[in-house]
């Protein structure tokens, strides 16, 4: 898939209904538009399709965000300790293998809580993303308690048990991605729910 | 609660779509507003406002035919309704209003 398909296909799952946005964009590129130009009116309509939504039906945004981080967490709290021990000979041997204990590399041992804070994350996307609702509310609430988690981490603070697999995508070295990767992962996890759904319509309440 | 004045962005798309007229739809209201107004829009902003003013009745919708140029999606023309007219009057009375009488505003000095 090029990145013009890209684009119209991510607009059409994520600002759904916009028929005729999509139309007036493709006739633009035709006309020779930019690749940039395209993916700046693809993001701002995706971003302000979200914010109206949003005001819309506030209180069901908070419910997905509720949703979202309690998915998120519970799965952390059930499964993120047997994913992470499920780790405990592997990891160490690569790393032996890789001679990383001898160049001191040590932070790569956080690895094996990679799995499941990648799971955790793409399945509470993926619970949120139902096919009428957009769950930017969850992506920004992802954000905002990862750059605070981030923060206790740095303080150091104690972090409560179950946010430590989202803290362990944003340490130190990986200072920004855990930024990115947290949201992100979300919006994999929601797309890929609504990618593989029927669309119920273009109007409705977030949950 | 429907809001009595308009947003200095949903004036310049009502304006806008006064002034291009029947063929009103997100393309041309854009450049109408990038070119007269020399501010930059994104088409999405746009549908998104429209579609407020749409629920406020202040604007109607129609499709036109779908076209291959446009992967067989079709235009969606608007027009301003006489409720969106008065709007439009009435948020240039207050502005009017507002701007009289301010001395830093007379003669260009502003």
């Amino acid at each position: 898939m090029n990145p013009q398909n890209l684009a119209f296909k991510l607009l059409g799952l994520l600002a759904p209904g916009r028929e005729a946005l999509a139309g007036d964009l493709l006739e633009q590129v035709q006309k020779g538009r930019s690749a940039l130009w395209l993916w700046r009116q693809v993001i701002g309509a995706i971003v302000t399709g979200c914010i109206r939504d949003v005001r819309e039906d506030r209180i069901g945004a908070l419910k997905v965000v509720a949703i979202g981080w309690a998915t998120m967490l519970g799965f952390f709290f059930i499964a993120g300790d047997f994913l992470a021990h499920s780790g405990d000979q592997t990891v160490p041997r690569l790393l032996s293998y890789l001679g990383a204990h001898h160049a001191g590399v040590l932070w790569l041992e956080r690895l094996r809580y990679v799995p499941a804070t990648v799971i955790g994350c793409v399945l509470s996307g993926w619970i949120v993303g139902r096919p009428v609702l957009f769950y930017a509310a969850s992506v920004c609430v992802a954000l905002a308690v990862a750059a605070t988690a981030i923060a206790w981490y740095a303080a150091p603070v104690s972090v409560p048990h179950t946010l430590f697999y989202v803290v362990m995508l944003a340490l130190p070295y990986w200072w920004w991605s855990g930024l990115l990767i947290v949201p992100l992962l979300i919006v994999v996890g929601g797309l890929w729910r609504v990618a593989s759904s029927e669309p119920l319509g273009t109007k409705g309440t977030l949950w | 609660m429907v809001r009595q004045h308009l947003t200095d962005f949903e004036l310049m798309i009502l304006l806008a779509v006064l002034r291009i007229g029947d063929q009103a739809y997100g393309v041309p209201i854009a450049r109408e507003i990038e070119e007269t107004a020399r501010r930059s829009v994104l088409l999405g902003a746009i549908y998104t406002a429209l579609d407020r003013l749409e629920e406020n009745g202040l604007v109607t919708s129609t499709y036109g035919d779908p076209t291959p140029a446009r992967g067989g999606r079709a235009k969606r023309f608007f027009k301003v309704t006489g409720k969106g007219l008065k709007a439009v009057k009435e948020t240039q009375r207050a502005f009017t209003a507002l701007w009289s009488g301010i001395p830093q505003l007379k003669g260009g000095t502003a």
